[in-house]
């Protein structure tokens, strides 16, 4: 959470561009990455996570701070906006331009990191569980949201996240080695 | 074994988007006029009226309702909802009741009782013509001889 978050909000939500500035660079990040991990191109990637911060630009009079970070509600707009973009796609996607575009991104993060990391096997992987169980394991282990934040933007009981939790660990397991993976 | 794959899952924190993406989104997104502070303090205001009119409206609605049933004259309904709604009435109903079904009960034996000694008195009538008829038939064959 953003330090002085709540004046920050404040000042955005009576028109000050500086102050939402400060709040997308903040957020940007684990945004993109979210949207980037359940999209998986990363032009359409930008194209969605813009659009996310223009709606929240354009519509930050109706958040309302009830103890939760900002990001929760980032996070149930790119929700949808991921939502809205697979119930609109057409149909007309080459699936191998897509493979090409992904190694592309992946492989600068593997030539930054360790050339023997496989983090697309991974990010394969994550794809493969349905939508809440992605959205689970993304906001815990990888944006290390509480169950409290990740309860307030899939809207369901923090009960019900830890075993979508559970259930998504299990699945993503047997999902990699089920492909041969050795690290599991 | 399961530390190492959440271990791999942390790395996809590396993920970032690229430094020109950021920039350009950010000073288009900045760049995008706003509706004014009024115009949105008002939009703000009249969906909070709205919403507490509605609130109240369904209030008056529930007081008049249940005003009215507690002041129903009970006087003026129909005598007979209101012995249905009298258990002394109601015993002495059900003691009819079962009167009435033993007096049928009594026609029905009566009547059936009648039918059936009817019917086997014609019965042994029958018998005897039978006999008498065997008879004949003995005797003709008798005679035939």
């Amino acid at each position: 959470m953003l330090e002085k978050e709540v004046h920050i909000i404040r000042q955005a939500q009576q028109g000050n561009p500086e102050y939402f500035g400060m709040l997308y660079d903040h957020y940007l990040t684990p945004i993109y990455r979210f949207v980037f991990l359940k999209i998986g191109t990363k032009a359409e990637t930008e194209d969605l996570v813009h659009e996310i911060f223009l709606s929240a630009w354009k519509n930050i009079e109706d958040y309302d701070h009830l103890g939760f970070p900002f990001s929760s509600w980032l996070y149930q707009i790119a929700r949808h906006k991921v939502i809205d973009h697979y119930r609109t796609k057409k149909n007309n996607l080459n699936i191998e331009n897509v493979s090409e575009e992904n190694l592309k991104v992946v492989n600068i993060i593997e030539n930054e990191l360790d050339k023997n990391l496989d983090l697309n096997k991974i990010k394969d992987a994550i794809k493969q569980l349905n939508e809440d169980q992605q959205n689970v394991l993304i906001m815990r282990f990888v944006e290390d949201l509480s169950y409290e934040e990740i309860s307030a933007v899939l809207d369901k009981s923090e009960g019900a996240i830890r075993l979508i939790q559970h259930r998504a660990i299990q699945s993503l397991k047997q999902i990699i080695n089920k492909n041969g993976e050795q690290f599991i | 074994m399961g530390s190492n794959l959440f271990n791999k899952i942390k790395l996809l924190k590396q993920i970032k988007p690229e430094a020109d993406f950021a920039l350009t989104s950010r000073r288009i997104i900045l760049s995008t006029t706003k509706k004014p502070h009024y115009q949105i303090l008002f939009k703000k205001q009249l969906q909070q009226t709205l919403i507490l009119s509605a609130a109240m409206g369904m209030a008056v609605i529930l007081l008049l309702v249940v005003g009215q049933v507690s002041s129903l004259p009970l006087d003026g309904l129909s005598p007979n909802l209101i012995s249905s709604l009298n258990s002394k009435d109601l015993a002495s109903e059900q003691q009819n009741l079962d009167f009435n079904i033993q007096l049928a009960d009594a026609k029905y034996y009566k009547e059936s009782t009648t039918q059936v000694t009817m019917i086997l008195n014609i019965d042994s009538d029958s018998n005897t013509i039978k006999k008498q008829a065997d008879n004949l038939d003995s005797l003709i064959k008798e005679l035939a001889l």
